[in-house]
């Protein structure tokens, strides 16, 4: 840390008047630079990377296929973001105006996030048969997620005399949502969906891997499959440039709207409860038994109400007989459980490396703002990058084994945790900042006394939500480029009809996804407890 | 019409060979109303179903009364379900895939076979060439793990130490191979190897099926519920199959400009396509389909399947197989 | 007592009768079992019609719960409130009751003009534009219609959120610590300003306040409470006349009265609260405008 203080005022020094722009251009050029120089010396020859100007002129040639292909993919991706954040929306009010069922939509809400798109894709194209129904699903699927938590967090980030003054004339929840909840949560809205924007795209494209004649998806296999490096790139980088814009177009809307009060936090505040703590875990444990029926429930009730057959489509008693009640039950249990900790092994280093390292380089970032400008868009762009393209080149680079997997689950938390805890920083109240400008104190003093802990709920937000991000990543990557893992053994099914197999992981996998989001949520309400009391209010 | 996006007589005039409209006349004309029909294909649109392309193209389905749509397969997308759940009348399945759906309580059948023989491929460089079996001892070979089993039926087949062989989870990928990872691959002859070639890197392939590698490929499945209920079209629609790939086969590289000019935004390489067609060819029709005629099996075909499939794991009965429509077809 | 006159939905002023609050034998509890809190405990409090009350008392004496549940905004674990015989709820929906909150209460999105109007929507009453031009000059933010909260003092926001409360034309005035985050030179000109505005106004109306100043010379009598349990240890009557004014801050009577109300809560008069010298700046002439003059004149 000692080390970081001085570079950090070394750097404020030497580079005093670049203007921001100046910065942020100069980093995107040199990226640019050093990744046409590896891809035509390192990797030269090899089928791995394409240079820039090989991309540019494959994007020139196909110029006109490409625009259709993308015509066809950002038609899905909008259709999808559309109703995937009206239904977050939906679900949002629902939940503001009945207190008691937020809990239970949230919690339905991450396991219906959770669920592996390997297990919902076919049957969704199943459901939907031909068209662009399940890359409209798949794209709404990735987005509702994120934009329901920040919002549920941005009705509640209103000062308790709003809903007074409301309920002060007699007026309910209903017109508080109206009057005072709907406009204040505005700005963490467009938070939810500017980070929505990438997911919809790549909802989309992975849509289309469930059968469809047309879009980027398609054209991603087509490039892959004939060993087309130039043309993946082309797509991947009209993907990660269309996400962009996305992002920054929402962005700038946002801007309008603004009122001058930027999102805080990520994160749901934890409410305080004052009830004992014999009487908090009976709560806690009607909750999980409540949410565990309902979504067993609905499980069964989709199912059946589609008419899908049992031979693919599995009712939760399959499951429980496929894992508990057949002679073969022992031997099933072994096969997914292992295939789960394979998997485990890899994400959760790769997931808490991801946290670690994207916690450090907010700080390093707030301490050497100019790193930070020069650093931002390049990170858009990497989380915007298709799964499918970049895995090949980790897998290069680090090996098919653990560590290259390592790396995958690592680079998918790390730059959303990177973009949560720089906002978190940015966050700490200006007097706090004041009061320790006056005393002289250092950045990094500033940094771990003040901004730290004001960032913390942010952090733990991204924490939370990285938890099923992560598990998507590890399995993608098993079923797309190790063949390692729960992800691999999903995939299998594809060509056994192990469906009964395929569902069990499902159900094994969610829980997982739930169960470290809950104890994120534990270690959270510690580490708040202990380091940020301030932050529970 | 069909539900393909882009109009028939578009694409007819595209080919330049509007001729081949005529056959579409007849039925269409005394204003018929066509059944809906759909065919679940087990991969994206390419050359590999050029024979339906040209029964949809020629209007020999609707000849049949039968309006067919082609649903496009993809890597997230088993051709089981959607024939399963009634989506599609028929689909494009294997031996290897179908045996165990249908041991997994799937309620259909194989009703013919498109590739007699199986396209898996061992695919190396001509200078550390896998010709037979024999070589691939020492060698690192880039697979799938899912098809570990078929390795080790072909070491078995012909008596190859498997333990000496490494093998490398790459997946589904050319890369490998061409940035020397490993030394060769486990994958199917009209893919993996053609795109190596359109890059311009010569190599070698040995064709498992010449080793003892009997499994159907590209097998029609059908429920039992359609083939008792919609036999009628089952046979139409199969009837237009084979009139497609006998037309195929007449002219593969006509068959790869259709496709190249039905799909236009899968950016489809004509090349690729040519290649695909022809060496695609060599696996569906044999002196066995000569005889009888295309998709036709006999029962020691079954057998040395059933055979291949046990030692690859898979237990299958010969039953899943039924020829009946094959047989009022050809009657 | 200037005559009670108010305005109905068109802004014309009528005759009212003023409601008397009854807060009977109430108890409030907080938390449960171990961790629970006795707010209130046989709480008994009556705003006669018309009159200002201030509830003054150490910090957490449930002087906020009291008004809280008048406004309904919370419920008592026993006993009643009633206004006019009826439980709060119904009358808060015809707009007759209003609430000034210690933050202002602002909706930082919302112009000054749009913040007023927002209470007659939410009391289900029309627009009436000129009503609400005529509150924003009453209480001298002419030329701010348009600005946000954010551009404005805290002061002007306070006085934006009086104009607000107005603007229904309520019977009943709630006033919870309006100005416990004004700084003190503002809190003593609204201190001036407010009871003008109360009194030309004509509501029952209940003060809660740490400032034992700021009680005298609001109110009619000043209502004061223990530590918890929140019990009513002194009802001290304020003799003043009205119209108040700056100059009554000096008087005998007053030092008196707040002497009194020091001593039952056991503190100097000074403090809690402000010191007692007049502003040394001079107060705004503030243009005395009719409220009625909007509707029918």
């Amino acid at each position: 840390m000692t080390a970081i203080t001085e570079g950090a005022s070394g750097s404020r020094q030497r580079f005093p008047a670049l203007p921001g722009w100046a910065i942020t251009t100069a980093g995107i050029v040199a990226f640019l630079l050093l990744w046409e120089v590896v891809a035509r010396t390192l990797l030269a020859g090899s089928y791995i990377i394409a240079a820039p100007s090989e991309i540019v002129a494959r994007i020139d040639e196909g110029a006109a296929l490409y625009g259709r292909a993308l015509r066809t993919t950002l038609w899905a991706a909008l259709l999808g973001f559309l109703i995937g954040n009206a239904t977050a929306i939906l679900l949002a009010g629902v939940a503001s105006l009945a207190a008691r069922a937020e809990r239970l939509v949230q919690a339905l809400a991450l396991v219906v996030f959770c669920l592996p798109l390997v297990a919902t894709g076919p049957i969704l194209r199943v459901i939907f048969g031909p068209g662009i129904g399940p890359q409209v699903t798949l794209a709404a699927l990735a987005v509702y997620y994120t934009t329901l938590i920040p919002l549920l967090v941005g009705f509640k980030a209103v000062p308790s005399s709003w809903p007074d003054l409301v309920a002060s004339y007699g007026r309910g929840r209903f017109q508080t949502l109206i009057h005072v909840r709907a406009r204040a949560s505005i700005p963490y809205l467009v938070a939810g969906l500017q980070i929505a924007a990438p997911a919809a795209f790549l909802g989309a494209m992975v849509g289309e891997f469930t059968g469809a004649e047309r879009g980027l998806g398609v054209l991603t296999i087509q490039a892959i499959r004939t060993l087309d490096v130039a043309g993946t790139w082309a797509i991947a980088v009209i993907a990660t440039v269309t996400s962009i814009a996305g992002y920054v177009a929402i962005g700038w809307v946002g801007k309008r709207f603004s009122h001058g009060a930027p999102p805080v936090l990520l994160a749901a505040p934890p409410t305080p409860d004052r009830s004992a703590p014999g009487r908090r875990i009976v709560t806690g444990v009607l909750a999980v038994v409540l949410t565990t029926v309902v979504a067993i429930g609905l499980w069964w009730a989709l199912l059946e109400l589609f008419d899908l057959h049992p031979f693919f489509a599995k009712r939760p008693s399959d499951v429980w007989n496929y894992l508990f009640n057949l002679p073969a039950s022992g031997a099933n249990r072994e096969r997914v459980l292992s295939a789960l900790a394979e998997t485990l092994s890899v994400t959760v280093p790769g997931y808490i490396a991801g946290l670690v390292i994207g916690f450090l380089a907010a700080c390093l970032f707030e301490l050497y703002p100019a790193a930070g400008r020069a650093a931002t868009p390049i990170a858009i762009a990497l989380r915007s990058i298709p799964i499918i393209a970049t895995a090949p080149l980790i897998v290069l680079a680090f090996g098919r084994g653990a560590f290259g997997m390592l790396i995958i689950v690592g680079t998918l938390t790390f730059f959303p945790t990177l973009v949560a805890v720089a906002q978190g920083l940015r966050q700490t109240p200006g007097q706090v900042v004041d009061l320790f400008g006056v005393y002289r104190a250092g950045g990094v003093r500033t940094l771990v006394t003040a901004r730290i802990p004001s960032a913390l709920p942010a952090f733990f937000a991204a924490a939370r939500m990285a938890v099923p991000a992560a598990v998507l990543a590890a399995t993608v990557a098993e079923w797309l480029a190790t063949g390692t893992g729960i992800g691999n053994l999903m995939a299998l099914t594809a060509s056994t009809s192990a469906y009964n197999l395929l569902w069990s992981c499902v159900v094994v996998l969610t829980l997982v996804s739930v169960a470290g989001y809950g104890l994120v949520a534990l270690v959270e309400r510690y580490v708040l407890h202990r380091f940020a009391p301030e932050q529970l209010r | 019409m069909s539900r393909l996006l882009l109009p028939r007589r578009k694409v007819l005039q595209l080919m330049g060979a509007a001729g081949a409209g005529a056959l579409a006349a007849p039925r269409a004309a005394f204003g018929q109303a066509l059944t809906p029909a759909t065919l679940q294909l087990s991969w994206l649109h390419s050359a590999q179903f050029g024979g339906s392309y040209i029964a949809l193209d020629r209007g020999i389905w609707e000849a049949e009364g039968l309006d067919v749509t082609l649903l496009p397969g993809g890597p997230n997308a088993p051709v089981e379900p959607p024939v399963v759940a009634g989506t599609a009348l028929m689909g494009i399945s294997a031996a290897d895939y179908a045996g165990p759906a249908i041991m997994e309580g799937a309620p259909f059948k194989i009703i013919a076979v498109a590739m007699q023989k199986n396209p898996f491929t061992i695919c190396s460089l001509p200078a550390n060439p896998v010709n037979t079996p024999a070589d691939l001892v020492g060698k690192r070979i880039g697979m799938a793990t899912t098809n570990t089993p078929i390795l080790q039926a072909i070491c078995t087949f012909n008596d190859v130490d498997f333990n000496a062989i490494t093998i490398v989870p790459t997946q589904y990928d050319a890369a490998p191979l061409a940035n020397g990872e490993v030394d060769c691959l486990l994958c199917w002859l009209t893919d993996l190897p053609i795109a190596l070639t359109l890059r311009g890197i010569p190599n070698v392939t040995m064709l498992l099926a010449d080793y003892g590698y009997s499994v159907h490929s590209q097998t029609y499945i059908v429920t039992d519920d359609s083939l008792a209920n919609r036999r009628d079209e089952v046979i139409r629609l199969l009837r237009g199959e084979i009139a497609g790939w006998n037309a195929y086969r007449e002219d593969t590289d006509a068959a790869a400009e259709l496709t190249v000019a039905m799909f236009p935004d899968l950016g489809l390489d004509l090349e690729v396509q040519k290649l695909t067609a022809s060496e695609q060819i060599k696996l569906m029709f044999s002196p066995l389909t000569d005889e009888f005629g295309f998709g036709w099996w006999t029962d020691e075909t079954v057998a040395e399947n059933v055979a291949t499939l046990a030692a690859i794991g898979i237990t299958v009965t010969p039953d899943i197989w039924d020829r009946s429509i094959l047989e009022e077809i050809y009657a | 007592m200037p005559d009670h006159r108010l305005f109905d939905a068109e802004g014309r002023p009528r005759p009212v009768s003023l409601p008397e609050v009854r807060v009977a034998d109430v108890t409030k509890r907080f938390g449960r079992r171990k961790s629970e809190v006795v707010a209130l405990d046989g709480f008994d409090l009556t705003l006669a019609p018309g009159t200002m009350t201030a509830l003054v008392g150490p910090s957490g004496c449930g002087k906020s719960t009291v008004l809280r549940m008048i406004a309904g905004l919370d419920r008592a674990t026993s006993g009643g409130v009633t206004i006019d015989g009826q439980p709060p709820g119904a009358v808060n929906r015809r707009g007759e009751v209003a609430v000034a909150f210690q933050d202002a209460a602002l909706l930082p999105w919302r112009t000054v003009e749009a913040n007023i109007a927002l209470a007659r929507q939410l009391a289900g009453q029309d627009r009436a534009d000129e009503l609400v031009a005529n509150l924003i000059m009453m209480v001298g933010l002419a030329g701010f219609e348009r600005a946000r909260p954010a551009e404005l003092s805290g002061g002007m926001r306070q006085r934006a959120a009086i104009a607000r409360c107005l603007a229904t034309g309520p019977r009943l005035l709630l006033l919870d610590e309006p100005f416990g985050a004004v700084d003190e030179l503002t809190r003593r000109r609204l201190n001036i300003e407010l009871p003008r505005l109360w009194e030309e106004h004509g509501a029952t109306g209940l003060l809660v306040t740490h400032s034992i100043p700021e009680a005298v010379l609001l109110a009619d009598e000043v209502v004061v409470m223990s530590p918890r349990p929140g019990r009513v240890i002194a009802r001290i009557p304020v003799p003043l006349s009205r119209p108040r004014n700056a100059a009554q801050l000096k008087s005998q009577t007053f030092l008196e009265v707040a002497d009194r109300v020091a001593e039952a809560l056991g503190v100097d008069r000074d403090e809690p609260g402000v010191p007692l010298q007049p502003a040394a700046a001079p107060m705004p002439a503030i243009p005395r405008i009719k409220l009625a003059a909007g509707g029918a004149g």
